[in-house]
C-alpha cells in the first residue's frame, strides 16, 4: 500500500492532522480520563498502518476513524480495570481550564449508547440518517436513542430542548 | 442548557498543542519501529513493498477477491455516508423557532404533510418492529385526529416519567422518500416531535389507541 516509510508517515501524519480532535473527543467521552485516551488515540490512528487501510473518499476516512474509536474504545471498555472509571474533573480543568466541566461531567455519565449518536448529530453535524448508517443502527433506534439521551440530559440539568 | 452549550462542552475535549506533539511522534515512533522490527510469526511485519505472490497463491488470492465482492465484503461498517445519498429533509429536521408556537396540525398543513403523505408506519420502541403499516387515506385521517395537538412548555413535562415511560414511534413517510417521525408516549398522553411536546387531546388518544396494539 505504501511506497515507503515517509510515504506511511505522511500519509497518517496527514490524517492525524486532520481528525485528532475528533478522535482525542471520541475516545474520552468514552475512556473519561486523558491517559487512555491519548493511547486510545495513537491506537486508532496505529490501525491505519497495521489495517493497510485504503479510503475511497474524505467521508470514508472520516467515518471509519469514527467506528475503529468507538470500536477499539468499547474493547478497551471490556478489561475489568477499565469499568467504573469516574471523570477527573480537576485533571480535565487543569488540561483545559474551561467552565464546562459540570456539564461535561453529566454528559461523560450518560451510557456509552447515547454519547457517539450525540456528539455526531450534535457537534459533528451529521444528520440522524448518517449517523444511523455510520453506526450501523436503524434509524428509529438512532432517533430514539437521540430521544432518549436530551431527556436525560434534561432530567439531570434542566432547560431548554435540543435539535 | 442548548445546542450550543453541548456542542462548548465538547469543544473542551480537545488535546493541547503538548498533547497532540506527543501523540504524533509516538506513532511515527511506533511505525519506525514497526519498520524496523524483523519478521516474526508473533510479530507482524508491514512491508513497504508488497511482495510478489506465487502463482498459485495469486489465484487463491482473485478467487478470495470475486468472492468477497460478490458477497459485497468491505461495504458494511467503513461505508461512509455520500453526497449522493438521500438526506432528510431539512426542514423537517429543525423546524424549531416556528414550530414551538404551533398546533400540528397548522404544522403539518404548513409542511403540506397532508398532501405528501405516502405511508405511516408505527414501531415498537421496545424492539423496534413495524407494528403497523397505515396507506395514504388512513394516515391522513389519523394525523387529522392528532391536528388540535397543542405544543406545551417545557415545565409542564415531567421529563423524569418520560425517560422512563414506553413509547411508539409514528414515522411518516412522504412523497419522496423522506420519513420524519413523531415519538408517542401514551402513558402521558405526549407527543414528541423534533423535541416540541404537544399534549394529546381525548379523541386523538382514541384514534392511536388501535395503533398500539
Amino acid at each position: 500500500m505504501y511506497a515507503d516509510t515517509e510515504c506511511m508517515k505522511q500519509e497518517v501524519s496527514r490524517l492525524y492532522t486532520q481528525y485528532v480532535d475528533m478522535v482525542y473527543r471520541i475516545c474520552f467521552v468514552f475512556l473519561k480520563n486523558a491517559t487512555d485516551t491519548e493511547d486510545a488515540v495513537q491506537a486508532v490512528f496505529m490501525k491505519v498502518i497495521e489495517k493497510q487501510m485504503v479510503f475511497d473518499s474524505p467521508e470514508h476516512e472520516k467515518a471509519w476513524l469514527i467506528v475503529t474509536a468507538q470500536n477499539h474504545c468499547k474493547n478497551q471498555l471490556k478489561h475489568w480495570w477499565q469499568k467504573g472509571i469516574a471523570f477527573d474533573q480537576n485533571t480535565h480543568d487543569k488540561i483545559h481550564h474551561d467552565e464546562s466541566s459540570e456539564v461535561l461531567e453529566l454528559l461523560l455519565q450518560l451510557p456509552d449508547k447515547y454519547k457517539l449518536p450525540l456528539y455526531l448529530y450534535y457537534y459533528e453535524g451529521y444528520s440522524t440518517d448518517e449517523v444511523a448508517q455510520i453506526l450501523e443502527l436503524n434509524s428509529s433506534t438512532l432517533r430514539s436513542r437521540l430521544k432518549k439521551a436530551r431527556e436525560l440530559l434534561k432530567t439531570k440539568i434542566g432547560g431548554t430542548s435540543y435539535e | 442548557m442548548n445546542n450550543d452549550t453541548l456542542k462548548q462542552t465538547f469543544d473542551t475535549i480537545t488535546p493541547t498543542p503538548e498533547q497532540k506533539d506527543r501523540m504524533l511522534s509516538q506513532i511515527l515512533g511506533q511505525i519506525d519501529a514497526q519498520v524496523a522490527q524483523p519478521a516474526t510469526p508473533e510479530a507482524p511485519v508491514i512491508s513497504l513493498a508488497p511482495k510478489r505472490k506465487s502463482t498459485h497463491a495469486r489465484q487463491w488470492l482473485g478467487l478470495a477477491a470475486s468472492i468477497a465482492v460478490v458477497i459485497g465484503i468491505g461495504v458494511s461498517l467503513q461505508q461512509p455516508p455520500t453526497p449522493t445519498q438521500p438526506q432528510g429533509n431539512p426542514s423537517l429536521e429543525a423546524p424549531i423557532d416556528t414550530q414551538a408556537s404551533l398546533s400540528l396540525g397548522t404544522f403539518f398543513e404548513k409542511k403540506r404533510i397532508y398532501e405528501d403523505v405516502n405511508q405511516l408506519k408505527v414501531t415498537s420502541s421496545t424492539d423496534f418492529e413495524i407494528i403497523h403499516t397505515l396507506e395514504a387515506s388512513e394516515a391522513r385521517t389519523l394525523l387529522t385526529a392528532l391536528d388540535p395537538s397543542l405544543p406545551l412548555q417545557e415545565d409542564q413535562i415531567d421529563f423524569k416519567a418520560l425517560q422512563d415511560a414506553p413509547f411508539v414511534i409514528l414515522g411518516i413517510v412522504l412523497s419522496d422518500g423522506n420519513e420524519f417521525q413523531i415519538f408517542y408516549t401514551p402513558s402521558l398522553g405526549l407527543l414528541d416531535l423534533n423535541s416540541i411536546y404537544y399534549n394529546v387531546s381525548p379523541a386523538a388518544a382514541l384514534a392511536l389507541e388501535p395503533l398500539l396494539k
